[in-house]
């Protein structure tokens, strides 16, 4: 089976249409794969095509998604045409492909991703010297920015860290692991932190990668609430 | 410390280690790419840190820059790589009986192994089949494709490399130096100079050089993946025989990697999804792992690998070695291309482009990527 169907591309130029024709089970990015070599001056990121790298996020019919899970037999509607928009509140390089390294910046400035810890695992380290130590497993956060798209606290201030640097402070806060947390802290706990969210919660709607940031803001807030905001002192815990 | 000026065509993980290895050694670096960084075989990738066991008894070339390049790149960059070790498993009397082939040319390559009782593979790994003979554990790993690749961007960058993407090679001068590009995102074409070129196009290698007017071979070998959402093992789970299709799950984060096949296509740009090839994945994946199968779908995939072209092989026999060219036997001095290779291995097909070019110029500068660390993925955009 194959579906026929129409590529509505907010493109830097203007809205292209653009018609092609993909099998039934096709994703989004395949049918823009298909419009690429249709049109070769077409500008898209992608990379993994399984919803690990988090480059391929955009607006598809009017909401945040990763266009390499969303099957587009799924968002075509009764008209056959697909909408597709860059992501809100990032810089457009060109057509559909934004730039997120400001975002990326601040996910740095507050944690470092691998996290999680092992429950039974045995690492290279215990294969090579003998002893058994725990290994690192990828954080679930793929940095794709779909949920800084969807805060409609993002759109007037872009100062707001965003749900997903939020989020990935509360899960520093979750499992430290020794590292100081006060800085983080005090980074969180400030009017372009946790405070400047208003519980939306689209964000966490949006996310393909189960991170649920507004659980965590709304965390964060229940747990900082008598803590005098930015004066987090180096000793405190949780 | 060199001035000379290198373009590197391709951001795949061989393009940016081949320009991260040429800006540490003072190159002045232009890595040009026509989409964003792993965007093609590099992207679609099954995410296998390879610790060189699958390639041990048929290719020990390959199987020893595997564990070379997968020790270094443990104490280099750590943030895009998962260190969950892979278990080789014998499910049949054929598997068993190529254990002791096996054991002896991992050791033969470097390689540590370690061999498990079925009673200790299934403690570890309690949703393997219980049908399960014998397990073999060994240092593959996971990695971030996009990550890895984008930390020897951003490292790159920090040693004053310009990435330009979104960027298109539309046509090469290699007499007077000129790689012609357009800058898709403005539709601008323009010329940059430099000393030497080097096409890490990957399977679009031969597109590349025949705009020079060069030939060169590579067979490019697609694979099927696919994505279940469910992550069933914590190791990487490989079936103990020679190298076939579909006999690995790779779990990365919350989902499951599983491929792949492999047959000879021409364009790289346009590989249709065979249904025949997703059934026998499945079913296989779902024997090493029962019910993985029902697992959901979350997305069906193929990339082209770059491999060198020999006479007499194909596929999955085809070495996963690689080549540099010095297209100086093509009367192009200054040109060079690189094909094969693994993702595993860029770090030293890095190495091995950059000793080239620098022989060929004259420079005298030694390769640092074996000690130096890797800037976070977080730089590299």
């Amino acid at each position: 089976m194959e579906l026929t169907i129409k590529l509505l591309i907010k493109r830097t130029s203007g809205t292209q249409e653009m018609t092609v024709t993909v099998p039934d089970e096709a994703s989004v990015l395949d049918a823009l794969e298909v419009a690429y070599r249709q049109d070769t001056t077409l500008v898209f990121r992608h990379s993994c095509h399984h919803a690990s790298c988090g480059s391929c996020g955009m607006i598809i019919n009017s909401k945040e998604g990763l266009a390499c899970i969303t099957p587009i037999n799924t968002v075509v509607g009764n008209n056959d045409i697909v909408r597709l928009e860059p992501m809100h509140n990032f810089p457009v390089i060109a057509d559909l492909a934004v730039d997120t390294s400001s975002f990326l910046s601040k996910m740095e400035r507050i944690n470092r991703p691998l996290t999680r810890q092992d429950e039974s695992q045995i690492s290279i380290h215990a294969l090579l010297s003998g002893e058994t130590k725990a290994f690192d497993r990828f954080e679930n956060c793929i940095e794709c920015g779909l949920c800084v798209s969807a805060c409609p606290i993002m759109a007037t201030s872009p100062d707001h860290l965003g749900p997903a640097v939020l989020a990935a402070a509360g899960r520093l806060l979750q499992e430290p692991r020794g590292r100081f947390i006060s800085q983080t802290l005090a980074a969180v706990n400030n009017p372009h932190g946790i405070w400047r969210c208003h519980s939306v919660f689209l964000c966490s709607e949006v996310c393909p990668a189960d991170v649920r940031p507004a659980e965590a803001i709304v965390e964060l807030q229940r747990q900082l609430i008598f803590v005098p905001k930015g004066e987090v002192k180096d000793e405190f815990t949780l | 410390m060199s001035s000379r000026t290198a373009i590197v065509i391709g951001a795949g993980s061989t393009g940016a280690a081949i320009a991260y290895d040429l800006s540490l050694r003072g190159f002045r670096v232009t890595l040009v790419e026509r989409f964003g960084i792993a965007s093609g075989t590099t992207g679609h990738n099954q995410a296998q840190l390879h610790s060189g066991a699958r390639y041990a008894v048929n290719d020990p070339t390959s199987a020893r820059e595997c564990i070379e390049d997968n020790l270094i790149l443990r104490q280099l960059m750590p943030d895009a790589l998962e260190l969950n070790d892979g278990l080789f498993i014998g499910l049949n009397e054929e598997h068993l009986a190529y254990r002791d082939i096996f054991l002896e040319a991992c050791a033969r390559c470097g390689i540590p192994a370690r061999e498990l009782t079925a009673r200790q593979a299934l403690e570890l790994e309690p949703r393997l089949n219980p049908c399960l003979l014998v397990a073999i554990q060994v240092p593959d790993g996971v990695f971030d494709p996009y990550w890895y690749t984008l930390s020897f961007v951003a490292t790159a960058r920090s040693h004053g490399a310009k990435i330009m993407t979104f960027t298109e090679v539309i046509g090469l001068d290699v007499q007077a130096g000129r790689v012609q590009v357009r800058d898709r995102t403005t539709g601008k074409t323009y010329y940059m100079g430099c000393d030497a070129i080097i096409n890490a196009a990957g399977p679009w290698v031969p597109k590349v050089a025949a705009l020079a007017d060069i030939h060169v071979e590579v067979e490019a070998s697609a694979g099927v993946m696919v994505t279940v959402k469910e992550r069933p093992c914590n190791m990487v789970i490989n079936l103990l025989a020679p190298p076939a299709d579909a006999d690995i799950v790779v779990p990365q984060r919350q989902f499951s990697i599983l491929g792949t096949t492999s047959w000879m296509v021409v364009d790289p740009d346009d590989i249709p999804i065979p249904p025949e090839h997703v059934e026998s994945i499945i079913r296989q994946a779902d024997w090493m792992i029962p019910g993985i199968r029902k697992a959901p779908l979350l997305s069906c995939m193929a990339a082209a690998r770059p491999l060198v072209r020999q006479t007499g092989s194909s596929g999955r026999e085809v070495t996963r070695g690689y080549r540099c060219i010095d297209h100086a036997q093509d009367a192009a001095q200054g040109f060079f291309s690189i094909v094969g290779g693994k993702a595993t291995t860029a770090r030293s097909m890095g190495e091995k482009m950059a000793d080239l070019v620098c022989t060929r110029l004259g420079v005298q500068a030694e390769c640092r990527t074996k000690d130096e660390p890797l800037l976070s993925y977080r730089f590299g955009l």
